[in-house]
């Protein structure tokens, strides 16, 4: 069962992010409700899990979605909305923790969302949600725990390699290398590459 | 198939692009590498794809209820008591105008005005899209000067006979700027040059409004980071592709409702 909503299942309209962004930027305010059915929980709880403060949380999901609406630096030739929502809730979240070293870095890794093309290069692209879900966390748990265990620190609590070395008190060169290795072990149990 | 002249560890630098954790002799590498190889830059986004995808295995924590309806109205200006516009003219003092009396049902978010280093770039040119999916993969410099020549480009494609395009003066708040507000109908999108119009601080805006009938219409917001500055983006409105308005910029906090109610910064000619 899946945890997360599945648009067809729960939205009367079945309507996709596409429609329901180019609704919402046309004044269609009730295209944003449909779209928070959708991806708030997903940014909630990753809101909560880097912040680790609900008030926080909620806070910064208030944020993303108002954000979303107002801004409008969404672009969808450059990504899926579920992408995008994800990397902009994490590097919001990295400049109230105040980590990686400021601004620039932030900006720099949040731009990089735009290689998550909706042509269909994503591991994930071919399933549904849940079973996407399902997928990536199978594949985490595959992983060697020490190769999750970087990954999992470089990306939800947004430390730098340097830092994670420091905080597990292991070497820059054995962090760099089991966190690269595990990214790519996590890429290829996905979608194994030449398929 | 890779290349043969791409080295065996190819793959690991690409993952220790997508980690940030690359010398600057190695990100030049990967960058020039994804400039040869088109590969390159596919197995990138897949292993971009596959970090941008981690919290996804988180499992989901239950939403407060309330936040949803907190949301919805923090989004619905028609939801708080219509303002007159405070000032048509530039204010006498450097205090700005008078704060709109709009009721907040609703603690005040805290927002931080984010910008990149170019603007909406693409909407409608199909070409540029295609450039850009490669800019998130270059140099910094490269990146500049492909923006540049963009931004050229652009402005070429705004400058069409018949489309709305006004000049906007610096007003008492900000005598040293001007500004060149282009629009284009067709697309519903706004081009904004800005000339000495200073940056603003992380949780502050400049919003752009026309004046149609004595109530300003929203039409969308920007930060300039140079002296000279382009931007472009989606227009929210109908009403602000109409060429007989005034249209006027403001400087407001970012995390007010698109309701004008900071300082007079621009303002194009009057249409009364």
């Amino acid at each position: 069962m899946s945890p997360f909503k599945e648009p067809d299942a729960q939205d009367p309209s079945s309507e996709s992010d596409h429609d329901l962004v180019a609704r919402l930027w046309s004044g269609q305010t009730d295209a944003l409700a449909v779209l928070y059915d959708r991806y708030a929980q997903m940014v909630y709880t990753l809101a909560l899990r880097m912040l680790s403060n609900s008030a926080e949380a909620e806070d910064l999901t208030q944020e993303v979605f108002v954000n979303f609406w107002q801004r409008r630096q969404y672009d969808p030739s450059r990504g899926s909305v579920g992408s995008f929502l994800a990397t902009y809730t994490r590097s919001r979240a990295l400049d109230r923790l105040r980590v990686s070293g400021g601004r620039a870095v932030i900006l720099q890794r949040f731009q990089r969302l735009s290689l998550a093309s909706s042509t269909g290069l994503t591991p994930l692209e071919h399933a549904s949600r849940s079973e996407q879900q399902q997928q990536l966390r199978a594949a985490l748990d595959q992983l060697p725990a020490t190769e999750r265990e970087v990954l999992e620190i470089a990306y939800f609590e947004g430390l730098s390699q340097s830092q994670i070395a420091e905080k597990l008190g292991i070497p820059l060169g054995t962090v760099k290398s089991r966190s690269r290795q595990g990214l790519l072990r996590l890429r290829d149990l996905l979608q194994p590459p030449n398929q | 198939m890779p290349s043969t002249s791409l080295p065996d560890n190819w793959r690991l630098l690409l993952a220790g692009y997508v980690l940030d954790d690359l010398t600057s002799e190695e990100t030049a590498q990967v960058e020039q590498w994804l400039a040869d190889y088109p590969e390159t830059v596919a197995e990138l986004t897949m292993l971009q794809g596959t970090w941008d995808s981690l919290p996804e295995s988180l499992l989901p924590q239950p939403l407060p209820p309330h936040l949803r309806n907190q949301v919805m109205t923090a989004i619905e200006p028609r939801s708080m008591a219509p303002q007159p516009f405070p000032l048509l003219t530039p204010p006498t003092s450097s205090t700005g105008l008078p704060q709109a009396q709009i009721a907040r049902s609703q603690e005040e978010p805290r927002f931080s005005a984010r910008r990149f280093p170019w603007g909406k770039v693409g909407l409608g040119l199909g070409w540029v899209a295609t450039a850009l999916a490669l800019m998130a993969v270059m140099q910094e410099n490269q990146r500049l000067r492909l923006a540049l020549r963009q931004n050229e480009a652009i402005v070429a494609s705004f400058s069409q006979p018949g489309n709305p395009l006004f000049t906007l003066a610096g007003t008492e708040a900000e005598p040293q700027a001007s500004g060149r507000l282009l629009v284009n109908p067709t697309t519903q999108t706004a081009l904004m040059i800005t000339t000495d119009l200073p940056p603003l601080e992380a949780d502050q805006v400049y919003r752009l409004w026309a004046m149609a009938e004595g109530n300003p219409i929203f039409c969308g917001q920007f930060n300039p980071d140079t002296a000279q500055a382009t931007q472009e983006w989606a227009l929210p409105d109908s009403a602000c592709s109409a060429s007989n308005v005034q249209m006027l910029v403001t400087a407001e906090r970012a995390a007010d409702p698109p309701v004008p109610a900071g300082s007079l910064v621009l303002q194009s000619q009057s249409q009364s």
